[in-house]
């Protein structure tokens, strides 16, 4: 499907700043008319060109004429997610966030920020499994409390001894895992935290303007990352209810799922992928909350260059001081 | 090459980077260029004195030929113009006693009362300068460096006793050796002799690990951090307790003695070497030795 101006016929997209969908030819707001086409994948329904597709591209542009594409058969039936953050930072938005972030990298190459390299970031909705967890935890240890006091040229140590029990519900809302398998997954999990308050029902027409992907793998198949959080947290949760004791001896802990149930989300994230030396260095943008995961591409050659500044200009100045010194 | 860096703003963000940095240095070279200037002008020192004989090498004990005395004339007149102090030297043949101890304060007032009738002293009577009273009496042989005005401010006992080695290190096989090495170590340790300023290693080492520090830093590469909360995921933001109990089981003390730390000390100083005051009334250093 795709998505037109009904006043000019040019292809509308969903605009963060506006909240709203906006036609870019006719500048006109809630403009967009959904239009199906039926037959090849492949194939513009604006132009006719033929849109080269991945095995999971769910939304993409047409490298032709431009318009941005929504496959329904991936995002609809058993693709259809439960959910969605639509994007809240446009490309322009986010342009300025990584200049100011990266202002003071001077070590970054100068293209670095370039408005022709940043022009090339890609907005990309990406499949996430979410994971309800209904928890119990007991835990059983024994906890030591030191005390120690002095009485003329006699040290006393007092020590008490605990046990300690604990039995606790934990009920995990939505814990996230990215289901695409072009995302590394330990960036994907630097991309959190999302603010669920902004979670809503998913609609297409938040995709146009943005590429997307379903999901590349069933919810079961990386249930074991969600798991991991999930018993890390708990673990953080128990230790943050056992404080005051100088030394705890665990005795025994049993977490036991009670119920649990999954949901197919799309999550917004800017990719921005830079090239220095060979080498890629993408850079990641939550596309609800700004917060930016990527490393800059340092020339090591300027490094040095500064790196020996510094040394020659201490050394000149060490120098100087200390003749003077013995001038005097 | 260099027409394409200028061109990218790089040398401009350089010299910005380094703006504080390249002050600094100007500012160095500025004071360091001040002193220069001011040191070349005052070229040689200004004699505030006229007082005191000119003569400098009293060889009552006849261990120089003329040929030395002259030398060593010569080469005290031009460290005196150089650091600003007067520089004399006195052999003696006197019975001073047996014991080293008393020899050496014997020869103390000795050479005090020498400097002080005399009206030694470079900027004025009773000024900078120093005196080194050598007795070579058979068996009474002792040495006594008297130091006065700047010499003694500056001087500490260390100062007093490497100008003594020096001096030791000839004596008995050349004496003018020895006196040349007396006036050579005086005028060094005065003229600077690096009294005030860094060690070497300092100077060397320093911007080393600063340059080594620098470039570390600059080449970690973070690619973000951890920011999920605790609770994150977590409805209502944490677990409903079902029970929390923390019984005390056992309670226990011990005791030790505890042992009595031995107690220490020590100091140190600098300059003023062996100060007194002459009976004329003069502050002087000094420092002696005995063979």
């Amino acid at each position: 499907m795709i998505f037109q101006c009904k006043n000019c016929g040019g292809n509308v997209i969903y605009s963060p700043e506006k909240k709203k969908m906006y036609c870019p030819y006719c500048d006109s707001l809630d403009s967009g008319q959904r239009k199906d086409t039926e037959g090849d994948i492949h194939i513009c329904p604006n132009c006719g060109g033929e849109v080269p597709l991945e095995e999971h591209t769910s939304a993409t542009q047409c490298p032709y004429c431009d318009n941005y594409i929504i496959l329904n058969e991936r995002v609809e039936g058993e693709y259809a997610p439960d959910l969605m953050i639509p994007f809240q930072y446009s490309r322009d938005m986010v342009k300025k966030l990584m200049r100011e972030k990266f202002a003071k990298s001077i070590f970054a190459p100068t293209d670095f920020l370039s408005e022709v390299m940043l022009d090339t970031m890609e907005g990309d909705y990406v499949p996430f499994w979410l994971y309800d967890y209904d928890v119990n935890c007991q835990y059983q240890g024994e906890g030591r409390k030191v005390r120690v006091w002095t009485n003329g040229d006699t040290e006393y140590t007092e020590t008490s001894i605990y046990d300690i029990r604990r039995d606790m519900d934990i009920q995990f809302e939505k814990i996230p895992a990215d289901a695409s398998l072009r995302m590394p997954d330990e960036v994907m999990d630097l991309m959190e935290p999302y603010r669920y308050d902004q979670l809503q029902p998913f609609a297409p027409e938040f995709l146009s303007g943005f590429k997307g992907e379903r999901y590349n793998m069933p919810a079961e198949q990386i249930e074991d990352r969600a798991q991991g959080k999930m018993e890390e947290d708990t673990h953080k949760l128990l230790s943050s209810t056992i404080t005051g004791y100088s030394s705890v001896l665990n005795q025994g802990h049993n977490i036991r799922i009670n119920s649990s149930q999954t949901r197919y989300g799309l999550l917004p994230v800017w990719v921005y992928s830079y090239q220095y030396k060979d080498q890629n260095y993408p850079f990641y943008i939550n596309g609800q909350t700004a917060k930016i995961v990527g490393k800059v591409p340092i020339s090591k050659a300027k490094v040095w260059v500064y790196g020996a500044t510094l040394w020659a200009v201490l050394t000149a100045i060490l120098a100087l001081v200390d003749v003077m010194l013995t001038m005097i | 090459m260099v027409e394409k860096v200028w061109k990218s703003g790089a040398f401009k963000q350089y010299l910005k980077y380094f703006r504080f940095w390249f002050l600094a240095l100007g500012i160095v070279l500025i004071l360091f260029l001040g002193v220069l200037i001011a040191k070349n002008a005052q070229g040689e020192k200004v004699r505030g004195n006229t007082s005191a004989p000119s003569e400098r090498v009293y060889d009552y004990a006849d261990v120089l030929n003329e040929e030395e005395e002259n030398s060593l004339r010569k080469l005290i007149a031009q460290k005196e113009a150089e650091i600003g102090c007067d520089i004399v030297l006195v052999t003696t043949k006197e019975e001073i006693g047996e014991r080293p101890s008393t020899r050496e304060s014997v020869l103390r007032d000795m050479a005090d009362d020498f400097y002080d009738q005399n009206n030694f002293g470079f900027d004025m009577v009773h000024g900078d300068g120093v005196l080194l009273m050598d007795n070579w009496y058979e068996n009474q042989m002792s040495t006594w460096l008297s130091t006065c005005g700047a010499v003694y401010q500056k001087f500490s006992n260390q100062d007093i006793d490497e100008v003594l080695d020096a001096v030791y290190n000839y004596i008995e096989e050349d004496p003018y050796l020895a006196y040349r090495a007396y006036v050579e170590v005086v005028s060094y340790k005065m003229s600077g002799g690096r009294n005030y300023g860094f060690s070497v290693i300092f100077v060397l080492a320093i911007p080393i690990i600063a340059m080594l520090a620098f470039v570390f830093l600059k080449l970690q590469n973070p690619i973000g951090q951890e920011t999920v909360p605790m609770a994150a995921y977590v409805a209502g933001g944490r677990p409903v307790m079902r029970m929390q109990a923390d019984e005390l089981k056992n309670k226990f003390v011990t005791r030790r003695k505890i042992p009595r730390p031995e107690s220490g000390g020590g100091g140190g100083s600098h300059g003023g070497g062996g100060g007194h005051t002459s009976s004329s009334g003069v502050s002087h250093g000094g420092g002696g030795r005995s063979r």
